[in-house]
This record gives structure tokens, C-alpha cells and sequence, in this order.
């Protein structure tokens, strides 16, 4: 549809299209590792405080350098390879565990004119890649000859592929509205399109067919990324640390750095699909054209997206963890039929208006 | 033959025996602190009160003769709060250091105040103080204090060693033991007065603080200084030998042994133990595994077997065990064919009492399996002139380091190859072809016999430093490596050797280690294997 | 099960349609969760804040001296003996000077490795040399360093006021009777 040099901020026009690309590859191949550090970080300060405890506050400022210390930990400990493991696949499975998770960080809009690659199927491809993910587990799993990861890593991929159905239809609904796969577009279609000529129409406020769409794919989400309370792939109370069980030093780092983009991801996704990316009531359009407002538009979109990171956290130290019946039950019986329903009312919605809400 | 009943039982005794013998008989436990079955009788402490029937109160059981018709009560009430009343009069200027005592621990007098004593002292008044840590001699230390006058190592003194040196000295509650002024304690005994002491004021200078003794493992076991062959009970820990003392033994020696073999216990823990084989390479001694070492030397008898063991001399100690003086044999003369076996004697003057000439332990058992010159050959005598000649070609010493002996020394060192198998490095183990390090007395496991012909246990006290081990494990090693034939196996057990040696030596036939029990048994016209020993413990 | 005697039905609670959702429990759980976010921390900050700890407590074993600087300790062993894990080696020898002590520990170390504080050394000891310290902060680079010696375990215990002194008073008595320490030969 648009070829890539548009999307170059005026102002940085000078720059040869090609440098520009590679700086926006830099610049987003930097994201993951240093939100994966500081969400470590997010995570035990929340922990803590939601314990009504302090976490790591001793390294460095509010103890924010906790991570590099994990890191250098990591980095000088012992790499254990058991003796039964099937060597080969027991150390390309971490390294297929984390690249999904970074892979689909270049397919992010994190602003009109700054991200990797704007593709007219980006969804498709967002999918494709992330489920990926799921071999680097399973293998993981399989090449340990560990009964605990054994069982984790057919967990997860149990998991992953039942909600991924479910997943993909709430996505369904948001392309049905939008009319496109191409994630910037979905991401101008919400911001141009007014629910009754007033409320922006963010997929999540687009009743009931939207809002549903989303409670289906945050709780999809959580169960994609096996986070609390869908984390049985690793549940400690039974299985140890399942899949990751018998990996240490760096290569259980790549485990705990892709299991961190993938959640990283997906809060970007829905910020993407249902919270309307880079746009805030307008404030995305000011300084039109400038690479200040490259800026303000990436500044809102990470906003929305560490909230929904904050969620993620927020909801693990809330809720137990489920059975791995009622994990499949809900799944099945619950989510898959709902979604169906709603991707019929959704499509209802699309022939008979959206609280006045078109493109 | 008076017939008396003691608590209910009915016993049968010597004329002349005493009550407290009789309960003893019957395994009553009645107290006592003066009373000892090797000493006469005193009657002083007054601990060992029983209940006559018919006679007024309560007597002491140690001083009264059996009597026909008795009826005896050794734990009756009145007979118990009488000792209960005899303990508190005891323990009145008796001070509380319990706690640096060297007796707490096996002391009567902490027994029995345990059994009958208040726990609390009724006399607020001072203590009477006396002297304490006096040297009675450069062995035996005295504590004044803790004394209670029972006599013994008066009477023992006077009684067993004749020498009469302690007396007891001023009166009533000052009274305690002395020697006569400037004179001490002397003799090769004297030690023998720290074991009947039943408490804590005669200690041995050389044991002196050097363990609590519930700390110790005690072993019942054989004194290797002479040919009498003491049975003594040794504490060790800190696999070190730190003391020994006699055990009763009424056919060895009764409630007695020397003070040179209590002290031998430095041996095992000299700082010159061999703890790795060497073997002579270019003129230096280097440290080889032991397998090297025991291969070496078997290449070297198997020379001497080929060129039919005349030129092989073998120095096998009277020291060894029986069975190890055995396999010695079966190698040296057996395999290897060499007529001149000998042993090296030790004499020293027999004290009329305990302490025999012969200074080794185990000359009638190293001779009764076979270490003698055989008729053609020669031995510790003919050796050194044998050697001078050049017609020794091999020798090897077993147990034996020939220190102290320089001619025997410097003949040794005429001869091309020598072994060492012992436990020190002196002598000869400086100048060997090959050494292997062996074990003390402290470390083996099997029978002596002693100078009258009485075959008793000596057990494993510590473990040997490094690759040092018993000596009859190396001669079951070299066996098996130089292919001697008849060999016993060189895993076999202690037990497995001495019955293999009992069915191949006609002298030891019948001889097992079990059947040996605690106080051994004569080797001497006797019919199987009789367990002989009083059961009168001290 | 109702008709047995001594059993009670139990009825379940009827859930509502809010309850059957499901989503607003979570919402509650969550606002929950996030009330605490602003609570006041429970957290010790500890090397710098520390426990005020009570007189029971039982940290460090230690040795102590009397208020003369005098080893209290007369290496009796008992702790020895008396030490469920075994972490306590003591090698007795004689005190130099007289005293009616005679005897004092030539080494007395204590395996803090093995040391699992019970206290039945403070217990047993009968000359109230040996007391369990408040010191926790046990830490070292190597098994050596985890054996305490002799001169940290005074370190440790310091000087006790003490007024019960058994071996001074019986040498003050024997003194007041005539009769003082002896070494060498009788005098009658």
C-alpha cells in the first residue's frame, strides 16, 4: 500500500531511507532486553508492595539495577547440561523460546512513522511468528528427559494451541471492524472513527462486540504467555519449574527473557487492537509531521502498553492458580463458543452500524 | 562349708570366705572402696554395710566371715540408709571438682553418690583444705583432698610390692596418705596404686588430663612388652593410644601390671612411622606404591627360589603375631627354600613378679610356627659371618629394624638386596631394596603366646598410618604375587589365618581366634579349647 | 450422609449470576491487591534496622572469662560430650600458676558449620563458662573460618560479672586454713 520511505520523519528526511530503517531496527532491537530487565524489576517491586513488603531496593537507584545484578548472576553461573538431555535440541530450545519474542517486536506500530516493517498482513504475521514460540518450549521440554519438563512443555503447547482459537477470533472481530490486517491501519481506523461522533472508537468501547473481544483476548493472552493464573507449563507446586527445569545459567535467561518479550507483545498487541495504539484523543495529531510528534505518538503507546504490562503483574499476585481442567474447560466450553457468538454479533454490528461509528 | 542365704539366695562357700565375696559370687552389687580382691582386708570405709539377721544393726559385709544359717540383706532399707549416711560422712570435706577430675567418669565415689546422695551437702562450715597435685613420683600425682583414706595403695605397698613407701599420715579428718619425707613412690609397680584408687587423688602423671575417659574406646587387648603378656583394657581416641590399664586376667596377672609396658604406648604415634613403600633406585630410595614394592621383592625371592634359598636370610620378629610368623615361614622357607630363619631375642632381668626376661612377646608362638634355623643353615649368629663372607645374597627383615645393633647393621649392608616389612624408620629401613610399612602392636589382629605357653588375643587399638598395614596382610600379598603354593587367600580374615595355621602346625593344632575369648587359653597339654578366668571383676 | 448420626449436610452456597461470571470476583480480588500497593511496609531494613531480641534467645555459643580475666573454663568436656551435632573439640592441659583449677582447655573449638544451637552446652556446663551470646551473624569464606577457637569465643563472651567463684574461694579457705596449693614433696 505505502512504500517504507514515508514513514521517515520529515525533519530526519535527510537520511538515506536505508539508515533510516537500520536505526529503526536498532532502536526497536534495544526495546526487549532493557524492558525485559526493568519489567523484572516491575514485577518483584509490585510483588512486594502488593505484600505490603519493599522488594529490591539496594541496587541502585530504587534498587533498579536489581536486573543487571540478575544479569551478571546469569552470565557467571554454572552452565549445567544434565547428562540425559538430547544435547543438540536441549540447546537450540531456549534460543527458539526467546526469538518469536523478539521477531514480532518489528512488526509493532509504535507510531505513524516509526516501526520495522508496516506489512498489509502484520497480524497474520504477528500470529505466525508468536506461535512459534511454542517449539521452543516443547522442545525444551522433550530434550531435558525430565518427567516435570516433559509434562510442562505438553502443557504449554496444549495450552497455546487451544487458546490460540480463541485468540485469533476476538482478533477477528477487531479486523472485521477495521477492514484491514495491516496494524497501522487498525491503529488509524480507531483513531479517525468516533463511537456516536464522540468517543474515539477504540475497539474496547464499541459494545458489546468489541469490549467482549477484548475481555476474550486479555484472558487468552494471559494463557498464551502461561502467566499466573494459566502458568501450569511451570506451576513450582507440581512440576518443579516444568519445561525450564533442568536449565540454568544463560540458556534459562533466554527461557525468562522470551516468555517476558512474548507478554511484552501481547501488551502491545492489545494496545494495537483495542486501545488504540498511538492515539489519545487528539494528541497524536499534534505537531503534525515532526519527529516530536514521532515521539509523543511512541511515548502513548508505551504508556498504554506498560499499564497492560502492570495488569499482567498486577493480576498474578491476585489470582491463584487454575486446575489444568477448568484451564481447558473454560477454553473449550467457555471461550470458544463465546467468541463464535460474538464474532457473529460483531459482524452483525459491521452490517447494521457501530453507534454511528464508520470510517 | 558354711551355707548362707543372701537376699533370698542360697549359697555354699569356702570356710573363711566373707559375706561381701559370697554376694560377689552371686553378682550382688554391694559397694565397696577399701575392699580388693588382691589386697588384705581393712574394713575402714564402711560403704559395704549389709543386714544380718539376728545380729545388732548393720554390719560391714567385707570383714564378716560367712557363717552357717546366715541370712544376708545387701539392699534392705536400713542397710541402704546406712550408706546413704556413710556417703554424706564421705563426701563431707570431699571437694566438687568432678569436673577436672581424671576419675570422674569410672570413680566409684561419683557412683555411688549418684545412687544414694542427696545431691546436697549439709554442712555449711568450710571444707578442711589439703594439699593437692603432689608428686608422689615422676608417675604418680596426689590429690590429698579427694582422698578417703581407704588404704589401698597402703596395703598395696606393703602388700604386693614390698616396698612400703606410703603411709597414712595425722589423724581423724586431717589424715592422709604421704610418703616418708624426701623419700617417693619408686619401683617398676607403682602405677598400679592410680587403678585401685576408687577415687580421684592417686592420678597417673602420664594420662593426666589427656582425656575424659567416657571419650575413650576400651578395648580389651595383650600388653606387648614382655613375655607375660599382661591382658590390659586400652583407651584410645583420636586413633591414639592414650592409656593402658591392667585388666584381671588370674591366670596372667591377676589385678597387675608394670608401669614399662603401661607406657609403651609411644610407638604407634612416633613420628618416624612408615606410612609408604620405598624401593632402591640408583642408589636412592624412592616412594613407590605398595604393589610395586611387594612385586619387587617377590622377583627377588623368586631369584632366591631358583637358586635354592641358600643365600636367602629371613629376621622374623618375636614381636609379630603368631599367624604373621607363619606366613613368614611359608614364604621364606616353604617357597623360597631358605634354611635360615631366625628371630631376634630381647632379654631382660625377670623382676620375680610380672616382668619376664624374655622382653619379647611372642618367642613361643614365632618358634612354635616354625622361625628357626633349619638344620645346614644359619642363624642371627651365624648371619653376621655369613654375611661377611658374601654368602648372603637376600635378606629380608620382617618386623625387625636391627637398630641398636650396628655390627648386625653394617654386616647387612654386605648383602646386595635387603627387605624391610615393619613399622619404624631406623635401622635397616634406611639402607633397604625395598620397605614396606607395617603396623604396630596397636594395629593387628591375632594371637600371642606368651612364656607359659598360654595363647591370648591382641586386638586392632588404631588405624596405621598411609599405606601401612598389618604385616600378614603384605606376607598374604607377597605369597599370592611370588605363586607359593598352599597359600591362604589374601583376603582371608583374621580368624580364616590363625584356623589355616592351626590345621598346617601341628604344635598350634586347634587353636581358633573365637575360642581364645577375653583371657585366653594354655597351648600346652590342653583338651580343646577351655575358656579359663575367674569372672571376679575389680 | 444427613442420616448418620453426628453428620451435618453442609449447604452450599447458592451462587449468583455476578458470582457465575466469574470477572467481577477478579475485579474485587484486584482492587484488593492494588489497596495494599499504598499500605505501610512491614520490611526491615536489616543491616541497618535490627531485631531487639529476647532474653531467651540463644545465638553464638561463647566462652566467658570472670570479672578477673580469669578462663572460667576448666575443660571438663561435658559440653563435649553433651554437644548433639558434636561441634565442640576441646584438648584439656594444665593450668599454669596454681590455681585450684589445675586444668583449662589448650584448644576448645566450636564447629559453627555443625552448631545447631540448642544450648545444652550453656546447659551442662558446671562452672557457668559457656553461654549462648545474642550474635547471629555467623558468616565465613571456608570451612576453617567456620571453627571457632578458643580466642574468638572470648571474643565473643567477653567478661561476665559473676560473684559465684567455687576455685577462688576454696583456694581463699585453704589459705585461711594453712594449706596451700602443693606441688613437690609432703610436708608433714
Amino acid at each position: 500500500m505505502t512504500t517504507w520511505p514515508s514513514w521517515q520523519p520529515e525533519v530526519l528526511s535527510f537520511l538515506p531511507a536505508w539508515l533510516w530503517k537500520v536505526i529503526c531496527i536498532f532502536l526497536v532491537l534495544q526495546m526487549p532486553p532493557i524492558l525485559v530487565s526493568l519489567l523484572v524489576w516491575a514485577e518483584r517491586r509490585v510483588s512486594a508492595w502488593i505484600q505490603d513488603r519493599v522488594g529490591p531496593n539496594r541496587v541502585g537507584p530504587f534498587g533498579l539495577l536489581q536486573s543487571v545484578a540478575d544479569l551478571v548472576k546469569f552470565v557467571f553461573k554454572e552452565d549445567v547440561v544434565p547428562g540425559q538431555v538430547n544435547r543438540v535440541l536441549y540447546s537450540v530450545a531456549p534460543a527458539l523460546a526467546m526469538v518469536p519474542g523478539l521477531v514480532t517486536f518489528s512488526l509493532l506500530p509504535f507510531a505513524e512513522r516509526f516501526m520495522v516493517s508496516d506489512l498489509d498482513s502484520g497480524l497474520l504475521m504477528l500470529f505466525a511468528i508468536s506461535s512459534l514460540a511454542v517449539y521452543g518450549i516443547q522442545i525444551g521440554g522433550w530434550a531435558s528427559n525430565s518427567k516435570y519438563a516433559l509434562i510442562g512443555g505438553v502443557r504449554a503447547s496444549a495450552q497455546i494451541i487451544s487458546y490460540e482459537l480463541t485468540l485469533g477470533l476476538a482478533a477477528a472481530v477487531v479486523v472485521l471492524f477495521t477492514g484491514s490486517l495491516n496494524l497501522a491501519e487498525m491503529v488509524r481506523w480507531q483513531s479517525e472513527t468516533r463511537i456516536l461522533g464522540l468517543l474515539p472508537a477504540w475497539t474496547i468501547f464499541v459494545f458489546p462486540g468489541g469490549t467482549v473481544a477484548f475481555v476474550i483476548f486479555i484472558t487468552s493472552a494471559f494463557a498464551e504467555t502461561n502467566r499466573l493464573p494459566f502458568d501450569m507449563p511451570e506451576a513450582e507446586s507440581e512440576l518443579a519449574a516444568g519445561y525450564h527445569v533442568e536449565y540454568s545459567s544463560m540458556k534459562f535467561a533466554l527461557f525468562f527473557l522470551g516468555e517476558y518479550a512474548a507478554m511484552i507483545v501481547m501488551s502491545g498487541l492489545m494496545t494495537t487492537l483495542f486501545l488504540g495504539g498511538w492515539s489519545l484523543f487528539g494528541l497524536e495529531r499534534v505537531m503534525e509531521g515532526t519527529i516530536w510528534q514521532t515521539l509523543i505518538q511512541t511515548g502513548i503507546w508505551w504508556a498504554k502498553t506498560l499499564f497492560f504490562l502492570f495488569v499482567f503483574i498486577w493480576i498474578r499476585w491476585t489470582l491463584p492458580r487454575f486446575r489444568y481442567d477448568q484451564l481447558m474447560r473454560l477454553g473449550w466450553k467457555v471461550f470458544l463458543p463465546l467468541s463464535l457468538a460474538n464474532l457473529l454479533v460483531a459482524a452483525w454490528m459491521r452490517t447494521w452500524g457501530m453507534w454511528g461509528a464508520s470510517a | 562349708m558354711p551355707r548362707l542365704s543372701i537376699d533370698g539366695v542360697e549359697i555354699e562357700v569356702e570356710k573363711g570366705t566373707t559375706v561381701l565375696e559370697a554376694a560377689r559370687a552371686l553378682r550382688k552389687d554391694v559397694p565397696h572402696y577399701c575392699w580388693h580382691p588382691g589386697l588384705s582386708v581393712a574394713g575402714n570405709c564402711r560403704i559395704c554395710l549389709v543386714e544380718v539377721e539376728g545380729m545388732r544393726g548393720v554390719q560391714i559385709s567385707c570383714n564378716l566371715p560367712a557363717a552357717d544359717g546366715m541370712k544376708v540383706r545387701t539392699s534392705s532399707d536400713a542397710a541402704v540408709k546406712a550408706r546413704a549416711d556413710v556417703m554424706e560422712l564421705l563426701l563431707i570435706n570431699h571437694p566438687l571438682d568432678c569436673p577436672i577430675c581424671d576419675q570422674a567418669g569410672e570413680c566409684k565415689l561419683q557412683e555411688y553418690s549418684f545412687e544414694l546422695g542427696s545431691g546436697r551437702s549439709r554442712f555449711d562450715v568450710p571444707k578442711n583444705h589439703k594439699r593437692k597435685a603432689v608428686e608422689f613420683s615422676d608417675r604418680v600425682v596426689f590429690d590429698a583432698e579427694r582422698c578417703i583414706v581407704c588404704t589401698r595403695c597402703v596395703r598395696f605397698t606393703k602388700e604386693i610390692t614390698g616396698t612400703d613407701e606410703l603411709t597414712v599420715v595425722q589423724r581423724g579428718d586431717r589424715s592422709e596418705i604421704d610418703t616418708a619425707p624426701g623419700k617417693s613412690l619408686t619401683g617398676n609397680y607403682q602405677m598400679n596404686v592410680v587403678d585401685i584408687c576408687p577415687v580421684g587423688a592417686l592420678t597417673s602423671a602420664d594420662f593426666r588430663f589427656r582425656s575424659r575417659v567416657w571419650f575413650m574406646e576400651q578395648t580389651r587387648t595383650v600388653c606387648s612388652s614382655c613375655s607375660r603378656g599382661c591382658n590390659v583394657l586400652a583407651g584410645t581416641r583420636w586413633n591414639r593410644v592414650l592409656r593402658l590399664v591392667p585388666a584381671e586376667n588370674a591366670e596372667v596377672n591377676r589385678w597387675w601390671m608394670c608401669d614399662r609396658g603401661r607406657l609403651d604406648i609411644r610407638e604407634p604415634a612416633a613420628e618416624d612411622r612408615l606410612a609408604g613403600a620405598r624401593l632402591m633406585r640408583g642408589g636412592v630410595q624412592v616412594g613407590v606404591e605398595p604393589g610395586e614394592a611387594v612385586a619387587a621383592l617377590a622377583a627377588a625371592l623368586a631369584e632366591a627360589r631358583a637358586a635354592g634359598g641358600a643365600g636367602l636370610f629371613g629376621l622374623v620378629s618375636a614381636r609379630l603375631t603368631t599367624e604373621e610368623a607363619w606366613l613368614a615361614r611359608l614364604l621364606l622357607r616353604d617357597h623360597a627354600g631358605s634354611p635360615n630363619l631366625d628371630l631376634l631375642p630381647r632379654t631382660g632381668e625377670a623382676d620375680g613378679f610380672l616382668e619376664t626376661a624374655d622382653r619379647n612377646p611372642n618367642t613361643e608362638g614365632v618358634r612354635a610356627a616354625g622361625i628357626a634355623p633349619a638344620v645346614g643353615g644359619f642363624g642371627l649368629d651365624g648371619f653376621r659371618a655369613a654375611a661377611e663372607a658374601g654368602r648372603v645374597k637376600w635378606a629380608v627383615l620382617v618386623g625387625e629394624d636391627l637398630s641398636g645393633r650396628p655390627e648386625d647393621l653394617a654386616a647387612l649392608a654386605k648383602v646386595p638386596f635387603t627387605a624391610f616389612i615393619g613399622s619404624h624408620d631406623r635401622g635397616a629401613a634406611a639402607t633397604a631394596t625395598v620397605v614396606l610399612p607395617g603396623a604396630t602392636w596397636a594395629e593387628k589382629d591375632g594371637v600371642l603366646v606368651n612364656g607359659d605357653g598360654r595363647a591370648q588375643r591382641i586386638r586392632p587399638l588404631v588405624r596405621c598410618p598411609g599405606d601401612a598395614r598389618p604385616e600378614s596382610r603384605i606376607l598374604l600379598d607377597l605369597l599370592a604375587a611370588a605363586g607359593a603354593a598352599g597359600a591362604p587367600d589374601p583376603s582371608s580374615s583374621p580368624a580364616f589365618l590363625v584356623k589355616a595355621m592351626a590345621a598346617a602346625v601341628p604344635a598350634l593344632a586347634g587353636l581358633t581366634l573365637g575360642g581364645l575369648g577375653e583371657r585366653g587359653a594354655p597351648l600346652r597339654g590342653r583338651t580343646g579349647v577351655a575358656r579359663v578366668g575367674t569372672g571376679v571383676e575389680v | 450422609m444427613s442420616d448418620r448420626p453426628g453428620y451435618r449436610t453442609v449447604e452450599r452456597p447458592a451462587l449468583t449470576l455476578a458470582d457465575r461470571l466469574v470477572f467481577p470476583a477478579i475485579l474485587k480480588g484486584m482492587a484488593i491487591t492494588a489497596s495494599h500497593i499504598f499500605e505501610k511496609k512491614v520490611t526491615m531494613q536489616y543491616p541497618e534496622e535490627k531485631w531487639t531480641l529476647p532474653e531467651y534467645y540463644r545465638g553464638v555459643p561463647s566462652l566467658v572469662m570472670d570479672d578477673e580475666n580469669r578462663e572460667k573454663c576448666v575443660a571438663c568436656s561435658l559440653c563435649e560430650f553433651v554437644c548433639p551435632p558434636r561441634a565442640i573439640t576441646i584438648v584439656p592441659e594444665e593450668r599454669p600458676g596454681g590455681g585450684r583449677e589445675e586444668k583449662q582447655p589448650a584448644v576448645f573449638d566450636i564447629d559453627m558449620l555443625r552448631c545447631i544451637f540448642c544450648g545444652y552446652c550453656e546447659e551442662v556446663c558446671p562452672e557457668e563458662a559457656i553461654f549462648m551470646s545474642k550474635e547471629y551473624e555467623v558468616v565465613g569464606r571456608s570451612r576453617e573460618e567456620m571453627v571457632f577457637h578458643k580466642d574468638r569465643l572470648y571474643e565473643i563472651g567477653g567478661v561476665r560479672k559473676d560473684p559465684h567463684r567455687k576455685w577462688k574461694n576454696a583456694d581463699d579457705e585453704a589459705r585461711a586454713q594453712g594449706r596451700g596449693h602443693g606441688h613437690g614433696p609432703a610436708q608433714v
